[in-house]
């Protein structure tokens, strides 16, 4: 099947009204083909809404959701034939073992080569003859990622994959997710944790309370021209003169003798120059990080109001 | 994909339905076909009611016993009336017949072969007098014969001394012949003629003699040598004079009296021939009783020859016709009547009840209390007891009939339309008292429940009304709320659903799927039932109006009322995303219905009106149960297939609204 380049998903306007504020509004967003978008948000913010809209298992208060150019309600499963969905929550089917959820999904998906599948086994040391029911959160992850990559499916849609799952695992996870990507897979995948979207995604959608709040560039992040200096004196005297420089301050603690500048990246050698003389007791660049970039998008929204 | 978007079944997930379900279906199956086998052996081989069993034998043997009563008691009426007609017809025409001038030509010729027989008598006597006299003086005559010899000799001896002998002496010497030739000759002559005279004389004398003598003597001897033949004299003249008095009289009354039966009773009917059987006329009818190895009964009428004769010979002396008969037939006849009547019903009613066509005919009046041929045999009513049960109920009966006629007021003894009025009553009323069962004479709610207790079908009510509408439903509708939760439900509250749902598998195809899983697990499930009950049903040994069609025909009803509930499941199972939402209001309202059933069986019309708290029916009418009409389908009715109409309807309104509702609603998946 052809799938669109632009806005293989589109998001518009989507509402999901469950009263007392709860819910999403008024969402939109745009995914192309072969991007990996990551969907950022706090508990119960309307990250699982959102995706069930995606997949069509809700109906939408107002605003549609297009998958490759279908309206995902009313085409959910012809959208489920295009879409690798791991569920948040994972449940599986009344059966026994892991071989015998993966042939039962294998059916359902009408798949007969299973060469990919048994190689993703193997990839995540997944032990599929355990049975079902008395499976870590982590072996269930694994066996429900294996379920959603099998069919190789060009969108997939992960719903908070790494919760719950050791760092080391998380990596591995991460890794294929990033893999697949590289193979031109559209991914979707949200989370609550700032830093792995950092490493693996395009483009991060911050929701907050059922509103998009931003949805950021990761490339813009990483080449920002801006650096911060986090610089702390020894003395009063050497902190009062810096502070008097005409440098911009974000932060300041008296207290401590500490600053937090910001600083064009080509001036950090008149920054040093200034720097000499002084009694500077330790000097550090403070990253610049989604997190801190959507808190200050936060700030700067809480100050608007 | 075109094929796709037209499907509706999905064979993954029915395999997977089946292995999240099979193992609870296979223990719900097994667990209900082992109940049901219980139930149907059990209670089918063993002794399941013996109150019920005791019930309703003594019904049994009260119903027979009152109907042979009562047929009994009416036979023996009739023929008691038969006789009291043929009684007085046989009056009427006997007295028509008793005319002056019949009357004197009988006593004319009773007279006349009175007279001739007296005749024949003096006669045969005076013979075999005269014989033994001749007899007699032969003998005397004899025994003297020296006497009259000496007498001959000396009578000749005088007759040769006279003139007229030695003349003749000289006469015949003179002829040529010696003195002593002549002497010779002449004594003969005179020993012939002294001979002849001497003997006339000595027989003359010894008759005269012995006549008078002996005479009357010899008469008593003839008469008592010739009894014999003077008896028969005697009793052949009885008989023409009787055979007169019969073909003059008795005869003609009989033939009347007979014939008027004939138009008293049709000649065809029981009546008539009960009647004919009774009265026995002139011992036509012997060989009846003979059959029946019963005593022949005298010749009816016996007792009537005196009074007749007495009529007819009093007639000349009354100038009037005598009445005695009729005052007989009138004042002493009644026990005799009843007598000969009880016997000769005993035996007709004996031979009757146990003719191989009355048989049926019980049969069918018992055949609410499922009696067979073999049973019946074994309760002993043969003919010896059918008799006496006649027998005595009807003695009993006419007893207690005259005691309460003698209590009869005078006063309406003398209204006789009063008399008759009352009599009928007494008549009736004692006719129920003594004929009726033990039912009859019972209160009528009492003996109606009785008779129900003991026409009741307990194995139909076990099989049928306990089993496969309560205790067998149990199970299956445990099954039910859990697998049709686990089906819908219980997949979308924990969210395996998703793993369906993400493999472009429709809604319409899960809740068709899930629908077949579920309606066809339950099929499958009465298949089981079905199967063993008719196998139980082969082998328990019972007598019921469960029929092998009739036991398919309840699981199918069972089956389609579980269909039903399954509808009603499967709908609030689609409804709901949490399992004990699901299960509370599906799985609450199946048992509401499941206990109301429960409570309204103790109100229903299968349980016997002795122990039915007919309040508790009204949980009847609020259970969905009730539309399996298990009665209905157990008397052969139609009623129950409607309602099991109504309850496929049901079933199909919550699978398809139910589908319809999971298209439609949001999935938290």
């Amino acid at each position: 099947m052809e799938l669109k380049e632009e806005g293989l998903i589109e998001i518009k306007d989507l509402t999901k009204d469950y009263g007392n504020e709860r819910g999403i509004f008024d969402i939109n967003l745009n995914i192309n083909k072969g991007e990996m978008i990551g969907f950022v948000g706090t508990n119960g913010s309307g990250k699982t809404t959102t995706i069930r809209s995606i997949l069509g298992f809700i109906k939408p208060t107002k605003g549609e959701v297009y998958v490759n150019g279908m309206e995902s309600w009313k085409n959910q499963d012809k959208i489920a034939k295009l879409v690798g969905y791991v569920p948040g929550e994972i449940a599986f089917p009344d059966l026994k073992t892991g071989v015998n959820f993966l042939k039962s999904q294998a059916e359902y998906k009408g798949i007969t080569d299973l060469s990919y599948a048994d190689s993703l086994i193997k990839e995540l040391q997944l032990d599929p003859k355990a049975n079902l029911k008395r499976m870590s959160k982590g072996m269930k992850q694994k066996t429900a990622l294996v379920a959603a990559l099998m069919a190789d499916s060009p969108i997939i849609i992960l719903d908070e994959p790494t919760t719950g799952l050791d760092p080391l695992m998380r990596d591995a996870f991460l890794n294929i997710i990033k893999r697949e990507h590289q193979k031109g897979k559209t991914i979707f995948m949200s989370s609550h944790m700032f830093n792995e979207m950092e490493d693996t995604c395009d483009k991060v959608a911050l929701i907050s309370n059922g509103h998009i709040i931003d949805i950021a560039d990761m490339k813009a992040i990483k080449n920002r021209n801006e650096v911060d200096f986090k610089i702390e004196f020894n003395d009063a005297e050497s902190f009062n003169k810096f502070i008097k420089m005409n440098f911009k301050i974000i932060r300041i603690q008296e207290k401590y003798n500490q600053c937090t500048i910001e600083i064009n990246k080509d001036n950090i050698n008149d920054l040093f120059l200034k720097l000499d003389g002084l009694n500077v007791k330790f000097i550090s660049e403070v990253k610049y990080t989604l997190e801190k970039h959507f808190k200050k998008i936060m700030e700067g929204n809480n100050d608007e109001k | 994909m075109k094929n796709n978007k037209r499907r509706l079944f999905s064979k993954a997930l029915f395999k997977q339905s089946c292995k999240a379900n099979g193992l609870m279906w296979l223990i719900i199956t097994v667990a209900v076909c082992f109940m049901l086998s219980c139930v149907m052996l059990i209670s089918g081989t063993s002794n399941i009611s013996s109150v019920k069993d005791g019930v309703q034998d003594t019904i049994i043997q009260e119903v027979i016993t009152s109907e042979i009563k009562k047929t009994s008691i009416n036979v023996e009426d009739k023929a008691l009336n038969g006789e009291k007609e043929f009684d007085s017809k046989f009056t009427s025409k006997f007295n028509e017949l008793n005319t002056k001038e019949n009357a004197i030509r009988f006593k004319a010729y009773k007279e006349a072969k009175t007279q001739e027989a007296y005749l024949k008598c003096t006669n045969l006597i005076k013979d075999l007098v005269t014989e033994k006299i001749t007899n007699a003086v032969e003998e005397k005559v004899l025994s003297e014969e020296n006497e009259i010899q000496s007498e001959i000799a000396n009578a000749v001896a005088a007759d040769m001394s006279t003139e007229e002998a030695a003349d003749e002496i000289g006469a015949l010497m003179a002829q040529g012949k010696t003195q002593n030739e002549a002497i010779e000759e002449v004594k003969a002559k005179y020993i012939a003629l002294e001979t002849e005279k001497i003997k006339n004389e000595h027989i003359a004398n010894a008759k005269a003699a012995i006549i008078a003598s002996k005479q009357e003597e010899y008469a008593l001897e003839a008469q008592e040598e010739l009894a014999n033949e003077l008896n028969e004299i005697q009793s052949e003249a009885e008989a023409d004079v009787t055979n007169k008095f019969k073909e003059m009289y008795v005869i003609p009354s009989y033939t009347y009296a007979s014939d008027s039966i004939k138009l008293y009773y049709d000649e065809d009917s029981n009546e008539y021939k009960v009647t004919m059987l009774t009265i026995n006329p002139n011992h036509l009818l012997d060989s009846e009783y003979s059959k029946n190895n019963e005593e022949i009964p005298d010749e009816y009428i016996n007792d009537f020859s005196f009074y007749m004769l007495s009529d007819v010979e009093n007639y000349e002396y009354n100038d009037c016709q005598g009445y005695s008969l009729l005052e007989f037939i009138t004042n002493d006849r009644s026990e005799f009547l009843e007598n000969r009547a009880a016997k000769a019903c005993a035996m007709v009613v004996g031979a009757k009840l146990t003719s191989a066509d009355y048989k049926k005919e019980i049969l069918n009046i018992l055949k609410d209390y499922k009696v067979t041929e073999e049973k019946y045999d074994a309760m002993g009513f043969d003919y010896k007891n059918t008799y006496k049960i006649a027998y005595e109920s009807i003695v009993e009966f006419q007893n207690k009939l005259n005691y309460e006629y003698s209590l009869i007021d005078e006063n309406i003894k003398a209204n006789e339309d009063l008399y008759k009025a009352k009599k009928s009553e007494i008549h009736d009323k004692l006719f129920i008292d003594v004929a009726g069962s033990l039912l009859d004479k019972l209160p009528e709610n009492v003996s109606d429940g009785i008779h129900e207790l003991g026409t009741m079908d307990l194995y139909g009510l076990i099989v049928g009304s306990i089993f496969f509408k309560m205790a067998g439903l149990l199970l299956p509708i445990i099954y039910l709320i859990m697998c049709s939760n686990s089906l819908i439900a219980g997949q979308v509250d924990t969210g395996s659903m998703a793993f369906v749902l993400s493999t472009s598998t429709r809604r319409k195809e899960v809740t068709f799927t899930q629908a077949i899983y579920l309606a066809g697990s339950l099929l499958l499930m009465f298949i089981c039932t079905t199967i063993t009950s008719c196998i139980c049903f082969a082998i328990a040994d019972v007598t019921t109006d469960l029929t092998y069609l009739k036991l398919i025909l309840i699981n199918l009803g069972a089956f389609v009322t579980l269909f039903a509930i399954s509808g009603i499941n499967y709908l609030t199972s689609c409804i709901f995303d949490r399992s004990k939402k699901a299960m509370a209001l599906g799985g609450g309202i199946s048992m509401f219905f499941l206990v109301a059933t429960m409570l309204g069986l103790f109100g229903s019309p299968v349980i016997p009106s002795v122990v039915r708290i007919s309040a508790l029916n009204n949980f009847n009418y609020v259970s969905l149960i009730s539309l399996f009409d298990v009665v209905s389908i157990l008397d052969g009715g139609n009623a129950w297939i409607y309602k099991l109409i109504i309850l496929v309807i049901v079933g199909l309104a919550g699978y398809i609204m139910g589908s319809i509702r999971f298209e439609k609603k949001d999935l938290p998946l």
